[in-house]
């Protein structure tokens, strides 16, 4: 069984060698987001994600050739990587199915009264899923972190949306030097290697600071 | 609904309960319970918000960016009166007079400003659906100027070819004559006809005065062996050496190693004497240039001194 193809809680998470980062994959064609607990993903986040398919939110494929990592979320521990992944799949409930309502009316429409599109392409699943992400930290209340955003252009406006609520958490952008899309992998590993140190060094960092008061 | 459960009529009374009866017993405490592995749960009070739209703004472009190209001082459409409406093509006379160098500048410059024009001009009549051509009547006088350099181009190159075919003809006589000034004048004079040499190389045979900037074809070659047999001439009266080795080699110099040699050799006396030298060192050893590989060889030649040269000028300026 591949680690995706499950919940899994922040002791495994650490047992497992991940660092503490929860990931949101964008669909190309469609525009929808997928949340993710890892680098990569499997038909269980999809499944997970859209518990009410219709004609405007289809299901989406796993096909990778249409998924590109759209932001990761470096957090100070499991327990709120784990924290932040489950409002998010709550965020997105809510949007499905208990506050549909509310959430509809937010959304821009077309014409007919449907929410806008272009061919397949619905850009509002984007744009919700980073004021989710914003919800998400504001919630459960994360003093420290860090979104790597696929570009400046997606994090929307810094001033005005998240430095009010979130004036500690740090942007940065993802590398964008060669084929992005092609050592997508690579990057992630890497970033999530580079997590994964500064979390051991804070932990160290705490330890020792906990071994000198006593 | 007949009842599929049978008895007498006294048979609930009997079987009703009526004495309390005994609570379970407590479970007995367990030592070793495992704490539960997931403790976190999302938050109770989330709420749904509006979306956060994506920010141009952001986004910062810098000013070497290669598609500040197809503007024009960035903006992003110019007005009328910015157009210079007052202007007219070059026009061939003009151009006539003008270097390679300058027409192909001059080219480039057309070709951006056009390039500036047909994004404005297209933007003009299908993002506005405006009727104006201002942006294309001054496409139009650079698209004349454009076809005008390469019509003074076109003159010259054929210009150039009916030269060379016409120089076919008499190259022979022209060469002797060339040969014929050049030994007749006097040992005072040798560095301006040194100069009128370089010069004859360059226009009949193509060979340019930097080594690096030449390629070796049969012209190349024949040039080569012409400048070297004219060089041994003009020294032959002036050294007995030169003269004997001229007289070896039948008044010419036919094979392409000894014509290097001598090609390369400085303008001097000395220079020459010790090229000779040189000379007479590879006939010493037997050792001659084919006919059939001429070409390949000197190309290797030329390319070792042209590194040879880039090392020296690299050592002088460090």
């Amino acid at each position: 069984m591949v680690a995706a193809a499950r919940f899994r809680t922040a002791q495994w998470l650490a047992k497992a060698g991940f660092a503490p980062q929860v990931f949101l994959f964008r669909n190309l064609e469609s525009g929808q987001v997928i949340y993710s607990q890892f680098p990569v993903f499997a038909q269980h986040q999809i499944d997970a994600l859209f518990k009410r398919p219709n004609w405007e939110n289809k299901k989406p494929s796993t096909r990778r050739d249409i998924w590109r990592c759209m932001a990761v979320v470096d957090l100070p521990s499991y327990e709120q990587g784990v924290r932040i992944y489950q409002n998010l799949c709550r965020l997105r409930y809510l949007r499905d199915v208990g506050d549909l309502k509310k959430a509809d009316s937010l959304r821009k429409k077309n014409e007919d009264g449907h929410v806008w599109y272009s061919a397949q392409f619905r850009p509002t699943y984007t744009q919700e899923a980073v004021a989710d992400l914003r919800e998400a930290l504001t919630k459960a209340e994360v003093s420290q972190g860090e979104i790597h955003w696929e570009n400046e252009w997606r994090m929307g406006d810094v001033e005005q949306h998240w430095t009010p609520v979130l004036p500690q958490l740090k942007h940065s952008i993802l590398t964008r030097v060669g084929n992005g899309a092609r050592e997508e992998s690579a990057i992630l590993r890497e970033l999530g290697e580079r997590a994964r140190k500064a979390f051991a060094k804070l932990r160290a960092q705490e330890t020792a600071a906990g071994e000198l008061s006593v | 609904m007949l009842s599929l459960k049978r008895g007498l009529h006294s048979t609930a009374q009997a079987c009703a309960r009526t004495k309390y009866t005994k609570p379970k017993p407590k479970p007995r405490s367990r030592p070793n319970v495992r704490p539960p592995t997931q403790t976190t749960h999302h938050s109770k009070n989330l709420s749904v918000t509006a979306p956060i739209p994506p920010a141009a703004s952001n986004i910062v472009t810098p000013d070497d960016h290669p598609l500040w190209q197809f503007f024009s001082d960035k903006k992003y459409l110019r007005k009328f009166d910015e157009l210079d409406n007052d202007s007219r093509a070059w026009t061939i006379p003009e151009l006539r007079r003008k270097s390679f160098d300058d027409l192909h500048s001059l080219w480039y410059t057309c070709l951006r400003e056009r390039n500036v024009l047909a994004r404005e001009n297209h933007l003009l009549k299908n993002d506005m659906g405006s009727n104006q051509d201002s942006y294309e009547a001054v496409a139009e006088k650079i698209r004349t100027t454009m076809w005008r350099i390469r019509h003074v181009l076109s003159e010259r190159d054929w210009a150039f070819q009916r030269a060379g075919q016409e120089l076919g003809s008499q190259k022979e006589l022209f060469l002797k004559e060339f040969e014929h000034d050049f030994l007749e004048a006097p040992a005072a004079e040798d560095e301006e006809s040194f100069e009128k040499l370089a010069r004859l190389q360059h226009s009949v045979f193509g060979i340019s005065e930097y080594i690096d900037e030449n390629t070796v074809d049969r012209a190349f070659v024949d040039g080569m062996k012409y400048v070297a047999t004219l060089k041994l001439k003009k020294f032959a009266g002036r050294q007995q050496e030169i003269q004997s080795l001229l007289e070896e080699s039948e008044q010419s110099i036919s094979d392409a190693g000894e014509a290097f040699v001598l090609f390369t050799a400085e303008n001097t006396e000395i220079a020459v004497k010790e090229a000779c030298d040189v000379v007479r060192e590879l006939r010493g050893k037997n050792n001659s240039v084919s006919r059939y590989d001429e070409l390949d060889t000197v190309a290797d030649y030329v390319k070792q001194l042209a590194a040879t040269q880039v090392d020296k000028t690299s050592t002088t300026v460090a």
